[in-house]
This record gives structure tokens, sequence and C-alpha cells, in this order.
């Protein structure tokens, strides 16, 4: 599973399967924090449609935290003010890119795949709704 | 003139803050953050597009130090904004990445991916719903409980439903319970959050396949930030995007409007307006992307990027009819578009964001909506509050010289009436 996926779910899914890896990674290996969790901004650049130039929309508010495990550094960024979660993602961030916990990774997979069937249930679930206010046009009659 | 400190007024200005606190708790009601910000999301959307700072809480926060007042607690929020460090910029987000929630046309009536309404009030009557003055807490959730459990019926029919849950993940996270607080409490999500509905295709790309619609490269040059450069003329169009999208919303659709009523370049066609969420990626910040050629793409190397949240935005596309030269020194007719986003849910301030980044690309200046020192000094909401506010403030120096001069003036005048008198008076004589 890529960085950017595991993140997703653990950002958007439930936050306890964050703060329940990163307990397991705290019971078993001694970790140093770089940066405690801090406010800051990202600034979001977006690509125009018309011409295909970037410009700034504006900044987001948001959290993060610097964590060493090991010799590897866990980076933990998330939007909004949530510290604890942008420390337990840091201390997931570096178990998974160290390989410090390489035999429970299988482990941890499983569970964050888990929370994407969630995460994926509810969002078909909106979709649904969204999707009933689609308008059909092949309804209309048209009269002479 | 020279400009005189003067000292006073102490008690007074302590006074006048001890009554402002009064001001805010004399009716003896508080309303919590949370209230705020879940109630009136399209006025915190509002507060955040004009701060330029996506942060719900911190909106419902500064409006409730406000005491409602919008222009005050955007105020507060870019003031806060000032204090923080930025030491990330997203990866680039690519518009047609939108997770939508609404999309609509008014050029073509079938497209791609249909018209998708969403939650609008387009179609709604604007009459005051006199049952919500008898509304409370409860009978919300009352209300609540009934869609969720209409709702329930046409999920579990799709497969979504609660025994579909259990199969499939163990655990039904929307079970509806009559009784169990805990469980209502988890509920909370939002319904609406609009996400990964699907990526749509461009209603614009059907133009450009027609040949209607140039086509442009990807264009990857820095974008100009506002927030750190000063505004000299001739600006980037980057840079104005970025001055409209934070732009003070009534007063970014005051001049769309004028643009369009006769006082810019014409009425354009909404090809396209989306609402939902664009996710926002950040790269390693060791720049592990740096050599990457892409790397401003969203698609390229996303995967070994951070996720760090998603936001909502509304995006417009506007259509406009023009006039171009072609090789042969003859003229056609073809057409260009206008481009608005902003943060949250803010579909007029887009559509005349459109208008205005069309009106600005202009070379001809005739109308003011042409002119982006006209537009762009005149939309920010900081700089505009800002410099009205000043006038409020003591100007009794610059006055009492305004005043020496009108006075200067009259008198001369009335020696002039006087001495003309005199003049008459003594033709008479003779």
């Amino acid at each position: 599973m890529q960085r950017y996926e595991r993140c997703r779910i653990l950002v958007e899914g439930d936050s306890s399967l964050a703060q329940e890896i990163a307990a397991e990674i705290e019971k078993e290996h001694r970790v140093e924090i770089i940066d405690e969790p801090h406010e800051e901004l990202v600034m979001i650049k977006v690509r125009e449609s018309v011409r295909n130039s970037l410009f700034y929309l504006g900044e987001a508010l948001m959290c993060s935290c610097r964590v060493k495990l090991g010799d590897t550094i866990g980076h933990g960024m998330v939007i909004g003010t949530k510290r604890n979660l942008a420390y337990n993602l840091a201390l997931i961030d570096a178990a998974f890119s160290s390989g410090i916990a390489a035999k429970k990774e299988a482990d941890w997979e499983a569970r964050i795949r888990e929370e994407a069937r969630k995460l994926a249930r509810r969002e078909a679930r909106e979709a649904t709704l969204i999707d009933k206010t689609r308008v059909d046009f092949s309804t209309m009659k048209v009269e002479v | 003139m020279a400009y005189v400190a003067v000292r006073g007024g102490q008690e007074a200005i302590e006074a006048s803050l001890s009554l402002l606190a009064w001001e805010r708790v004399k009716s003896g009601a508080c309303v919590e953050i949370k209230d705020i910000a879940d109630t009136f999301p399209d006025l915190i959307d509002q507060v955040m597009g004009e701060s330029s700072l996506y942060a719900p809480e911190l909106a419902a926060l500064a409006l409730k130090q406000a005491q409602g007042s919008c222009e005050e607690a955007v105020f507060l929020l870019r003031a806060f904004r000032s204090t923080l460090e930025r030491p990330y910029i997203s990866r680039a987000v690519e518009a047609d990445a939108m997770q939508c929630a609404r999309r609509i046309s008014a050029a073509f009536k079938d497209i791609p991916g249909g018209q998708i309404l969403g939650a609008t009030r387009d179609y709604s009557h604007r009459l005051i719903d006199f049952n919500l003055r008898r509304e409370t807490s409860e009978t919300v959730r009352e209300l609540r409980k009934e869609m969720k459990h209409i709702w329930k019926e046409e999920w579990e029919e799709a497969g979504l439903g609660k025994e579909d849950d259990k199969q499939a993940m163990g655990k039904n996270t929307l079970e509806i319970s009559e009784s169990d607080d805990a469980e209502a409490d988890a509920e909370t999500e939002p319904l609406f959050s609009g996400e990964r509905l699907g990526r749509l295709p461009k209603v614009a790309d059907y133009l450009r396949s027609q040949g209607l619609l140039a086509q442009y490269d990807s264009d990857d040059t820095t974008p100009s930030d506002a927030t750190m450069e000063p505004l000299v003329f001739p600006t980037p169009r980057s840079m104005r995007l970025q001055i409209l999208a934070r732009g003070m919303t009534q007063g970014v659709i005051a001049l769309g409007y004028a643009g369009i009523r006769g006082f810019g370049l014409g009425h354009p066609t909404v090809a396209e307006l989306r609402y939902g969420n664009i996710e926002i990626a950040i790269d390693h910040p060791l720049g592990a992307h740096e050599n990457s050629a892409e790397k401003d793409s969203y698609q390229a190397d996303k995967g070994s990027a951070y996720y760090v949240g998603a936001i909502p935005v509304t995006e417009v596309e506007g259509v406009f009819e023009i006039e171009v030269e072609k090789a042969d020194g003859g003229k056609e007719f073809t057409f260009d578009l206008g481009y608005g986003m902003v943060m949250g849910h803010g579909e007029t301030k887009a559509i005349a964001m459109s208008v205005l980044d069309f009106c600005l690309r202009s070379e001809d200046k005739r109308f003011p909506t042409q002119d982006e020192e006209f537009v762009l000094y005149h939309v920010d909401g900081i700089e505009a509050t800002g410099f009205i506010s000043h006038l409020k403030l003591p100007h009794y120096v610059t006055f009492q010289s305004k005043l020496s001069s009108v006075r200067k003036a009259k008198d001369l005048a009335n020696e002039d009436k006087s001495h003309a008198r005199e003049g008459e008076q003594d033709d008479k004589t003779v």
C-alpha cells in the first residue's frame, strides 16, 4: 500500500485505528519526537483548467509532527488541529518507511484495508444520495 | 503639515471595550463553536474564503468573537494566519480531480456524467419557513433519524445496508440506533462530504474537441503569491486569480454583475459549475521529488506523497463568445473561457470570478471591470474595510486644516462680495 492511500484512509477513516497502530509501535520501539505536533499552514496550489496554469487558491490550517524511529524520520501531516492524529501518523510513517516493524506491517495493512472498506461503504452511501439528484431529461415529453 | 501626537481617552477606550464585552454576553445566551460551524456552513465558507484560510473551527470561533460580523471575523482570521509558519505548498490540484457533490451545465442539456443537482436552493421557494421557530435539537434529531431510515432502505436495496456491512466488514458505521446515544454521536460524520463520487469529464473538453476552444499545454510557471508579494501592475494571471478567490464575496459579485450588465465584455454561459472536495497532497518534506519532471502533476508520483485532507471548493468555467482575427486577416467568432474557483460553497462568487477573470485578460480597457487596478485593489476585504474604517479614527489635525481652508475661502468670497456691493453702491451714487 502506497503512502498516499495509507494516509488517506488513516485521515478520513476512524482515527482510533491510527491510535491503535501508533500505540503498538510505541510499545515495541523507542520513539524520539523531533518536532512536537504543532499548527502551521499549507498553501493550496491549483491548476486552473482554462489556460492550464497554476495559481494559489489559499491556505489551509494543518497540524504536523516529526518523529524518529531508529534512523528513520517519520512525518505526520493533517489538515485541521488534530495534534494527536498528526503524531500517530508520523509514527506510522516512520514505522512503514524504516521497515523496523516488518513483521507487523502485514497485520497493520490488513486493518487499514478493512478501514478502507468501511470508508468506501460510507462514500458509496453518500454517492447514492447525490446520484439521486442526477437529472433525467429523457422523461421530458415534447409538446406538438 | 506635521502630525501632532495627542494623548487622552484611555479610560473611555477601556470602558468602551468593557461595553463591547457586555454586548456579547448581556443576553445570557451562549452558542457553542460547533453549533456555529454545523448550522451556518455557508457563512463559515464565506469567512474562510475571504480570509483565504481553510479552518472551519477557527472561522466559527472568529464569528463568535465578532458577534456575527463577517468582515470582523475575516480580519481576525487573516491576522491569525499571519502568526503561523507556512512551510508547505501542496502538489498542484488538477481541477478535474474534484469529487463532485454537485455539477451542472447551463450550456448543454446532455453532458457526459449527467447534470447532478446535489444539494441546491436553486429550485426552492424563497419563503420564510416559520416552522423553524418551533424547531428544537430534539426535533432536528428526529427529522434526521426519519430521513436516514428512508435512506437506509435504499442503501440496503443497493447492497450497502446493514447486513451487507456486517458481511463485508463486521460493523456498520452508519447503523441507525433508536436509543443508543453513543451510537447516535458516532453518526455525526457529514453525509454530504462529496468524496469519491468519481471524476467527471469536463464540459469544456467537448468544445475543445470541436475546435471551438483553444487547447493549452500545461504551464508550470511558479504562481505569484499575494501573501508574499506586493501588488504590481500589470499582474500575472495567477495573482489575479488568487486575489479574486479571496475577494469580498459581495464585492466580487457586484463587479462581476457590472461586467455582464454593460460595464464589461459580455454575457457568459456557465459551461460548468462544480462543487465538491479536492484532495490536498504534500510531497515529502525532504524533497524526494525535486528531480521529477512532472512534480506539479497531481498524478505524477502521487503514491509517495502525503494525503493531508480534502477541502470543499466551487469551480466555474464560463464560456464567452469572442471575435478573433484569422491568419488571412479576416475575422471569425469562437469561444473563450473565464475561470472561477473559491473555497467552500460559493457559486455566485465563483461565477462572478469567472466573469472578472475573462474581463481582466482583455487588452481593451474601456470598462472598469477590465482595469485590474480598479478590480484587484477594491475587492480585497481587508484593504477595503480597513481603509473605510480608518475614516472613523481621529482626523482632528487634517480636518482643522480643511476647516481653515474652507473658512479662508469663504472669507475671501465674502470680501469679494462686499467689494462688489461697495462698487455697486458707488456706481449708484455716481
